[in-house]
């Protein structure tokens, strides 16, 4: 499939790749000491997509869907959205443990979070992956000069508990848990 | 100061406190994290799926097949 990309696009690619890869940098630099040793920050990378192939038909996995998708997965944001947030997180860089999709809302003032999955199964970092994706994307939400994260259409009440448990609001008109940045 | 030097320092302040929020770790794992957070995809579900146990029903129990709908 080829993507004719204008020269806006491929400018503001640019930008946000710095921007990401800045941010990784940055996420990696400040993780706890007692983590620093086994885990990292990455973009999501061919490696990435690969290990996740893993994650299909992985007892535990909540629901079947694919991250390669062209039309609403990595590569949809890949081509199709030049300031996205990507992030994967791994364990003692080799085992994948999370990955997440997300882009500024139109006006740049909000980032949304559209994709966060745990690796399922055998998972070391199982039930610390969102606060770690939380860092990352506050601080790329620095770097836009974002003042709220959102968290788009929480799948039920007890996920929506979940992230009110962490400080974020729940919003049904828009359906979404967002946390206003300091 | 200039507004870059400005900026980088508000932002390096940035990293330093969020450096300090987390230096402890993070507390307790969360026993309760979802697994998955799919917000841009339109999600269906049935109450006999093994992927979903009690939750389907809060959610939509009235749809008869599993599916992911693209929005």
């Amino acid at each position: 499939m080829s993507y004719s990309r204008s020269r806006t696009h491929i400018a503001t690619e640019t930008k946000y790749s710095k921007i990401r890869r800045e941010v990784i940098d940055d996420a990696n630099a400040i993780l706890p000491v007692q983590l620093k040793s086994v885990v990292s920050y990455s973009l999501i990378t061919q490696k990435a997509i690969i290990e996740q192939r893993s994650w299909h038909n992985t007892f535990g996995r909540r629901v079947e869907w694919d991250w390669e998708r062209d039309d609403y997965g990595y590569y949809h944001f890949l081509y199709q959205e030049p300031k996205r947030f990507e992030l994967a997180i791994w364990w003692r860089e080799m085992k994948l443990c999370a990955l997440s999709l997300g882009q500024p809302t139109w006006s740049g003032s909000r980032l949304r979070l559209d994709f966060i999955e745990s690796a399922p199964g055998d998972n070391p970092l199982k039930g610390s992956t969102f606060n770690l994706i939380e860092i990352a994307a506050r601080i790329y939400a620095k770097h836009i000069d974002a003042h709220e994260i959102r968290l788009m259409k929480p799948v039920n009440a007890n996920v929506i508990d979940f992230y009110c448990s962490k400080g974020y609001e729940y919003n049904s008109r828009g359906n979404f848990c967002f946390k206003v940045l300091r | 100061m200039t507004e870059d030097k400005k900026r980088d320092s508000d932002y390096e302040e940035f990293l330093r406190q969020l450096r300090e929020e987390i230096k402890d770790g993070f507390g307790a794992v969360m026993e309760d994290e979802p697994q998955v957070q799919l917000g841009s995809l339109d999600l269906v579900f049935t109450p006999d799926s093994e992927l979903f146990p009690s939750e389907l029903e809060e959610y939509r129990p009235e749809e008869k097949k599993l599916r992911l709908v693209k929005k």
